[in-house]
């Protein structure tokens, strides 16, 4: 105790429970352990930041045409040509937070004392990583700074340099996906892991986004990227020959393990904040998304017909009638029209008219629910209800319950899951990160972009989404110009047939408005947003805005029109703070 | 004639063989007429041992024994007897003829004779050089209902900041600062109990501390190195005395307290007619407002024709009705903040000691016991505290002594899982109580029912259980201290301290009712499966370790004091945590009656310091002092090689008083100049807001990623990349240069200091450059940042006696300001820091009115002035990318002249092209600074006044300028629609009232988030708070019974008192906020209203 002197051992501590870089590398088992912090990024139902449209899709989805934000009454500020250059913008932050950390695996597995394939595995699984990464920064800017190896303060070659070019990071990002569809082992690191196909269902996307861009752009090189969609997409296609049989299961169910059709999923639990809560925010007021009139004529009638030239569609002017004969996935999308009679204790009574009870059988049947008060299962039935249970008396429901209230008339439901019944705020149903549903329209797309588009490819296809959703097959030696007279004419027909199955597949995940961005068809998006046709009449306790404000007409929530879309705008500005920090750094054309 | 005993410790050598030789010539006896005897008490009728008692012009004396009592033999009746006591005032009183003369001492209001703790010793307060600040707690403290010692502390030291933030019993968030911002990377003042560091200062009975010294500059502070940056508090207890009588002391005070202040919200139907002016339609819980208003009419004029719903348990009615389609109307305020805090808190403390000594040993024992019940409805909401603090000193031998301490606290902190906030937050007309959810009017008249309680904040501290934590802290302290030599003294100190901390919680998930949305939360099973059982240990262990040594040297007038010292201190810290959820009965929580999974994990960190000190101290004639530390510091937070920094400092006075050529001037007492400078090491370093223990290792720390192991069903273990970290890092250096002047007046009784003070904080640790983002981390830490503060403080007391009255009055303000001198900003980005940032600045937005009718091109707005089509007239500012303003929202000022307002590229520097014109987006954009949020101008008076036995004493505290940017809904009314409207808010922006002190406000939820009033709620002036205050602590009154009476019962001393804390707050800010509580929410501070007595036997 009495022992005096300059003891530099009574100063030299060290944390217990860290480890140092060169042993998170060192096997195969620690990499293993290294990787599970990539997966966080891979989201469907993100909890952080609820109000930041960043975290969620399906508001991303409401810059594009087919769904509009309820609550809005100045419509959105991308489409609206109001947007501000951010000072910073997380995207970009943690984009390269999280491509540093795929960098710091990369560097470190040539020191490692695995065999060659390992580390080629896991070479392959931190690239899949990065390319998910650079993908969204690709989307979002463009052409950005390309980040090759973990670097430090002293690179300031790097730090301090100009961007890549467009062709640069689309190209570098095609080979790293490449490399790890062939070198990721085929069966992964055990269930519910990235496997070969994850990466292929990556580059199926990933092909087809940079493919399209460039194509619609203007831009050279479009083949190569069109032609690694498909055929990453035809793998899958052989791999997975099954969907699962009922669109509504596909996102509302508690475990997606083992399902067809099924590539990655996200699972949530209910504790140990392992759990999300997307239906929650559906069913509050957190949440007023509502399908556009755009949106809903997408939905073709059982036939295989448009609504514009099928004998089945019974027009729009009344509710019951309007979903009659449609693509079922419809039901799935947007409540159907019915009322009842409830206490407001989360039970309820018909009202005893047949026609208010119209949708109930065919909700069920559809989604594949058990019908009970209870909601014994997850899946959709009627009545709506509100994140406590409270019932929906009537759809739609412009003045009723406000947290399931419709600001146009069609309100977007296919995030509603009962799996966490009365424990709001705590939903645990999974979600899918990759499925064959999106695989398939990307294919069918790729193929019609190559010139490769055919009967045998729609069946092989397009046909089987359709059928999920009980509507006639397509045949393509049917669809002429005629076939939609409201589609835009400069689109191929048959291509525009193909977009409208994507369309309805994907609506609300977030990829509409990446879609209208790289088919260069913003102006879609710009046309006055319009819901339901109704009569102010029905509704005397509140004004409800109707277009050219008549007594009766469709919903228009946001009067005038927008202006016209800039195109500059089709690559979003980069954060301002950053061009101050690195002078080198261009702000994308037409951003100041 | 009784065995005298005397208490040399503070009396010097002259004295001391000056009693001597009284001793001698009392028990030499002489042969004298008159014997007086009696007995001698101070003013606070306590007897004084020891007193001299003295016959004029004579070299005859006494002393008085223990009990006060003397007698003395004179040599006539006419003589005169002086009475002296060192702290107290010298009395004579003439004999004339009585034989039995009782004398009160009244203390000396002068203390420049006062010997004050200093860093390792003690130093006459007059000679001090550094930067001190002292306070005897006895006279701050009093007996007020204070279990935190810290607390104590607020205002009584000029510099010394306490900023509480909560009132909650056992609440810890008292936070201490000397001198304004420290460093950006934190860093707070070291407290020491007696020499030795101390983490918890709640770890001390505050009933326990002798005096307080506050070392603000780093001559007074740098000799305890490392950890002392930024100032010592320094804590002495009160020490055991020898040969003294066996004495009990018993204290006790009982308070009362209730909140300071509540929030007021509007009443339910202002609430409704908001959401009808702002065109709501459908309240976000289901109540369409026209509806709503109808309702409302109805309640009040015909209130028999609604159906209510029912309270189950008491049979009332709810003023809340239940429409046909099943929506709940409420339609009355209910009492949600009376129904949980629904009564009085109380506080109990109780102190008992023993203290006692003979020649060689002496002892004091303390034993503490406090209890706080909050005002939370039930005792769920408290803080227990037991301590005990045995003290034993003993003279080991002629040379050898031996100090022996032992500090034991074990508390107990039982907190409810409801929260105040809660309480604030459910609206005005959320019912308490219960419902039955199978028959909520209780009309169905149905036989099996569900009646649960709603949950409101009352109801869940009513049905759940609380949050227990334990604190049982050991501190034991060694101290031996050998005279080697004629005053060379070599002392060894070793404290070993364990702290034991446990925490355990329930989650019962009880059946409730939601309050607005009236359904059960849960199903019964869900509630089942996801009840758990937390619980948390960790245990510290600190070992600390300093021996020392001190020379003194005198000659003619030199004196030098030498001190060499060494020092090295160590803290390990281990702990885990674990949960299971499922309890097979919550009735008894245990890990091992659970059905769930086990989920958990463990932390460790250690951290070492060790230097070496000495001090040269030199005073010529009480005049000329000289003042030399330095120290040599290691640290284990750096590398090797950069782990060890040499510190010095210096300080020097010039006592002008003591100069012949102001002999004259005898008003003047204490004229001292002082001046030092010395530069103490930060070795404090935070990644993320919290303390990295080792800042130079990379290393790779585990976490739980959100992807789940299918295997398991649980969450993966995986690790964070490690920080960059750049080589040659080390100790932050931290100078303060000092000059300070003392001076006392009228024999002291006015005194006071000016001391003026730059600290620089140099080479601050920090990302050592902003650099890009795609560096894809932080960057690594580097010591490149300067600040700077600068501040003065002022210190006055006024102490005098007028006829029997004691009084004082002691006075306190200082201010500072600090600024950053150095940091890699090159771009001047705002959202960093930069040079030339004043710290607390504020940037925001200048307001310019609203937007009114004139302001729009006439014809574009309609009658209700809105209009889709509106069009602002040229020239009128508009917010950059934002849809078109309409009438009422807030209009800013266009500083830049662009006739936009944006917040340009949120750099300081605007930049102009050749012609110069403005580049737009550069520079701050229309933003400027415009306010401060420091605390400017802090201030504390106190004061006192004693006559015969009665007392009275106050604190006031304050800060004398702020600003606050608030934006809470107590701030802005209904910021989103799940927020409230308070009673303050109801001066919103109408088209009929254009004048109103809120902007206009929307009633959806975008409007709110996302548009017009969004941008209304930028910063800006208007709506900066104003966070000045000026709080009355305590106010007490006391009354000390007459000795003579007690000593009949066998009691020495009695009083008893009365006394009121946190009286109230004289601030600008809305009902219920309090400027030390920024948040909304917070539990509030209490005001108290105490009892009690103090008895000594």
């Amino acid at each position: 105790m009495f022992t005096v002197g300059c003891n530099e051992d009574y100063l030299t501590l060290a944390p217990k429970d860290e480890l140092s870089e060169a042993t998170m590398f060192s096997t195969y088992d620690n990499c293993k352990v290294f990787a599970w912090g990539f997966y966080e990024t891979l989201n469907p139902y993100p909890r952080g930041g609820e109000n930041n449209k960043r975290h969620r899709p399906t508001i991303q989805d409401c810059d594009a045409d087919l769904l509009e934000n309820g609550y809005s009454t100045n419509g959105e500020s991308y489409l609206w040509g109001r947007e501000n250059i951010p000072a910073s913008d997380a995207d970009w932050t943690e984009g390269y937070n999280k491509i540093r950390r795929s960098n710091l695996m990369l560097d470190n597995l040539e020191n490692s004392n695995m065999t060659d394939a390992e580390k080629a595995h896991w070479r392959g699984v931190a690239l899949f990583f990065r390319s998910f990464e650079y993908f969204q920064l690709l989307k979002k800017y463009g052409g950005v700074p390309w980040i090759e190896n973990a670097i430090n303060e002293q690179d300031e070659e790097i730090l301090f340099g100009p961007r890549a070019t467009r062709d640069e990071v689309a190209a570098n990002i095609l080979r790293d996906i490449q490399f790890a569809v062939d070198n990721i082992k085929e069966e992964g690191d055990g269930e519910n892991t990235i496997n070969a196909d994850v990466a292929r269902a990556l580059l199926s996307r990933y092909g087809l986004f940079e493919g399209t861009w460039r194509k619609y752009h203007g831009l050279s090189g479009v083949d190569a990227y069109l032609q690694a969609s498909v055929d990453a997409s035809s793998v899958l296609l052989q791999n997975y020959p099954n969907l699962m049989p009922v669109y509504d299961h596909i996102f509302n169910s508690e475990d997606l393990i083992g399902q067809p059709g099924i590539i990655l999923y996200r699972h949530y639990i209910q504790d140990d904040a392992g759990y999300h809560i997307r239906s929650t925010n559906l069913r509050s007021t957190n949440e007023k998304v509502d399908i556009t009139r755009r949106g809903i004529d997408l939905f073709l009638c059982k036939d295989g017909r448009t609504i514009f030239n099928s004998d089945l569609y019974q027009g729009d002017k009344d509710y019951y009638a309007e979903f009659r004969n449609r693509d079922t996935r419809i039901l799935v999308m947007s409540p159907p029209p019915y009322k009842v009679t409830s206490s407001g204790t989360g039970k309820w009574s018909p009202t005893g008219e047949p026609a208010d009870a119209e949708w109930f059988d065919e909700m069920v049947r559809v989604s594949g629910a058990t019908p009970d008060q209870d909601l014994t299962s997850p899946y959709k039935q009627l009545p709506d209800r509100n994140w406590s249970d409270r019932i929906t008396t009537e759809v739609p429901n412009f003045t009723g319950l406000s947290p399931t209230q419709t600001a146009t008339g069609y309100r977007f439901w296919k995030y509603f899951s009962n799996v966490s019944y009365r424990t709001s705020s705590r939903d645990y149903n999974d979600g899918p990160i990759f499925r064959m549903g999106e695989v398939l329209v990307n294919h069918a797309e790729a193929m019609f972009e190559l010139g490769r588009f055919d009967q045998g490819v729609a069946d092989a296809t397009i046909n089987k989404t359709r059928a999920r959703g009980e509507v006639a097959p397509m045949q393509v030696g049917e669809i002429d110009a005629g076939f939609d007279p409201m589609r835009d004419p400069s689109v191929d027909p048959v291509l525009w047939e193909i977009r409208r199955e994507r369309g309805i597949e994907l609506l609300g995940e977030g990829h509409r408005i990446t879609d209208l961005r790289r088919w260069k068809k913003m102006d879609w998006a710009i046309q006055p947003k319009l819901g339901r046709w109704i009569k102010q009449s029905d509704y005397p306790a509140k004004v409800i805005p109707i277009q050219g404000n008549a007594a009766e007409g469709y919903v228009q929530l946001v009067a005038g029109n927008p202006p016209a879309f800039e195109d500059y705008y089709y690559l979003y500005p980069l954060p301002s703070e950053e061009i101050v920090l690195n002078p080198q750094l261009e702000q994308n054309p037409g951003w100041k | 004639m009784n065995q005298v005993k005397l208490n040399f410790n503070k009396i010097d050598m002259k004295k001391q063989l000056f009693i001597l030789i009284l001793i001698f010539c009392s028990f030499g006896g002489f042969a004298q007429n008159v014997t007086v005897s009696g007995n001698v008490i101070s003013n606070e009728q306590e007897a004084l041992i020891g007193v001299t008692v003295l016959e004029q012009g004579t070299t005859n004396g006494t002393v008085t024994d223990l009990d006060g009592n003397y007698s003395i033999t004179v040599s006539s009746s006419d003589a005169i007897l002086v009475y002296s006591y060192i702290g107290f005032e010298s009395q004579e009183v003439p004999i004339e003829g009585r034989i039995q003369i009782d004398v009160v001492l009244q203390p000396d209001m002068t203390n420049l004779e006062e010997v004050v703790v200093v860093g390792f010793g003690t130093q006459k307060k007059e000679n001090i050089t550094g930067a001190t600040s002292f306070v005897k707690m006895d006279r701050i403290l009093k007996d007020r209902p204070i279990v935190n010692p810290a607390q104590a502390l607020q205002g009584v030291s000029a510099g010394l900041q306490v900023v509480s933030n909560s009132g909650q019993p056992g609440s810890t968030g008292t936070s201490l600062n000397i001198r304004g911002m420290t460093s950006i990377n934190g860093g707070a003042p070291l407290i020491l109990v007696n020499n030795v560091p101390i983490d918890d200062i709640n770890d001390i009975n505050p009933r326990d501390i002798e005096s307080v010294s506050v070392l603000k500059d780093a001559a007074a502070s740098s000799i305890y190195g490392s950890r002392a940056a930024f100032g010592v508090v320094l804590i002495t207890t009160k020490d055991a005395r020898k040969n003294q009588a066996m004495k009990f002391e018993y204290s006790t005070t009982n308070s009362l307290s209730q909140p300071m202040e509540l929030f007021e919200k509007a009443t339910t139907r202002q609430f409704v007619e908001a959401l009808n002016d702002w065109g709501e339609y459908d309240y976000f819980a289901g109540q369409v407002v026209d509806k709503w208003l109808d309702y409302l009419d109805q309640y009040d004029n015909d209130p028999g024709s609604l159906t209510y719903v029912k309270d189950p348990i008491s049979g009332q009615n709810y003023p809340i009705v239940v429409d046909p389609s099943g929506q709940y109307y409420p339609l009355d305020d209910s009492d949600l903040v009376g129904d949980f805090l629904n009564d009085f808190g109380f506080t109990t403390i109780h102190n008992f000691t023993m203290s006692g000594g003979n020649e060689r040993i002496a002892f004091r024992i303390n034993a503490g016991y406090s209890m706080e019940d909050g005002v939370m409805v039930t005792d769920k909401d408290k803080y227990e505290k037991f301590t005990t603090n045995a003290l034993v000193n003993a003279d080991l031998t002629q040379r050898l002594k031996s100090s022996t301490q032992i500090n034991f606290r074990s508390s107990l902190r039982s907190q409810p899982q409801a929260q105040y906030n809660q309480a604030v937050q459910l609206r005005m007309y959320d019912p308490t109580g219960h419902i039955d959810l199978m028959d909520p009017t209780g009309t169905l008249g149905l036989e099996s029912s569900n009646i649960l309680p709603f949950e409101t904040p009352g109801n869940v501290v009513r049905y759940s259980e609380p949050g227990i934590t334990n604190n049982d802290n050991l501190r034991i302290f060694q101290k031996l201290e050998f005279e080697l030599a004629k005053d060379l003294i070599l002392t060894g100190e070793y404290t070993f301290e364990k702290q034991f901390y446990k925490f355990s919680r329930v989650e019962e998930q009880t059946g409730f009712a939601s309050p607005f949305k009236f359904v059960e939360n849960s199903t019964p099973e869900q509630r089942y499966e996801n009840t758990r059982l937390y619980r948390s240990y960790s245990d510290d262990k600190y070992h600390g370790f300093n021996l020392y040594a001190k020379y003194k040297f005198t000659t003619g007038d030199h004196n030098l004091n030498f001190l060499v010292g060494y020092n090295r201190e160590k803290k390990v810290h281990t702990g885990f945590n674990v949960n299971r959820k499922t309890l097979i009965s919550v009735d008894q929580p245990s890990l091992n009656l659970a059905l769930g999974e086990f989920d958990g994990g463990d932390n460790y960190y250690d951290w070492a310091v060790m230097g070496y000190f000495g001090r040269i101290n030199y005073n010529y004639a009480d005049k000329y002092f000289l003042e030399v530390n330095g120290r040599y510091d290691g640290s284990s937070s750096f590398a090797e090689g950069d782990r060890f920094v040499f510190l010095p400092s210096a300080s020097a006075g010039w006592n002008i008083a003591n100069e012949s050529f102001l002999e004259s001037a005898e008003k003047l007492s204490l004229l001292k100049l002082r001046a030092s400078w010395g530069e103490i090491g930060n070795q404090l370093v935070r990644t993320n807001g919290s303390r990295d223990y080792y800042p130079y290792i990379a290393g790779y720390e585990a976490y739980n990623p959100y992807w789940i192991d299918r295997s398991l069903n649980m969450r993966y273990t995986s690790f964070n990349p490690a920080q960059l970290v750049s080589g040659g890092f080390t100790w932050e250096r931290v100078q303060t240069s000092n000059v300070g002047l003392d001076f006392g007046f009228f024999d002291g009784r006015l005194d006071g200091s000016i001391d003026l003070y730059k600290r620089k904080t140099i080479g601050m640790l920090s990302a050592g450059i902003q650099l890009p983002a795609t560096l894809g981390t932080e960057a690594p830490k580097q010591n490149i940042a300067d600040l700077e503060v600068k501040g003065w403080e002022l210190e006055l007391g006024w102490n005098d006696r007028v006829g029997k009255v004691n009084y004082g009055i002691n006075f306190n303000l200082s201010n500072n300001s600090g600024e950053i001198t150095k940091f890699l900003n090159e771009g001047m980005l705002i959202s960093n820091y930069y040079v030339g940032q004043e710290i607390g600045e504020i940037w925001g937005y200048v307001t310019d009115g609203y937007y009114t009718v004139d302001d729009f091109v006439e014809g574009t707005l309609d009658a209700h002035l809105y209009g889709p089509d509106r069009e602002l007239k040229d020239g009128v500012p508009y917010i950059e990318n934002a849809p078109t303003p309409l009438p009422g929202d807030v209009k800013y000022k266009d500083l830049n002249g662009d006739g936009i307002i944006n917040s340009g590229n949120n750099t300081l520097i605007t930049e102009y092209d050749e012609e110069g014109n403005m580049i737009p987006h550069t520079g701050p954009g229309d933003r400027k600074v415009i306010g401060n949020n420091s605390r400017k101008y802090q201030f504390g008076i106190n004061g006192y006044a004693e006559y015969l036995g009665f007392d009275f004493s106050f604190i006031l505290s304050g800060v004398g300028k702020r600003d606050l940017n608030l934006s809470s809904d107590v701030i802005w009314p209904f910021p989103s629609e799940f927020d409230n409207i308070y009673a303050h808010q109801l001066d919103y922006w109408t088209p009929d009232n254009q004048d109103a002190f809120y902007p206009r406000i929307y009633g959806n939820p975008e409007g709110n988030t996302n548009s017009n009033y969004g941008r209304s709620r930028y910063t800006q002036t208007k709506y900066l708070s104003d966070g000045s205050y000026i709080r009355i602590q305590n106010i007490t009154f006391g009354y000390t019974f007459p000795v003579q009476l007690l000593n009949k019962i066998g009691i020495n001393r009695l009083r008893l008192f009365l006394a009121g804390d946190n009286l109230v707050t004289f601030d600008h800010l809305p009902k219920g906020l309090d400027p030390d509580q920024s948040a909304n929410g917070a539990y509030p501070f209490m005001r108290n209203y105490s009892v009690g007595l103090n008895l000594t036997f």
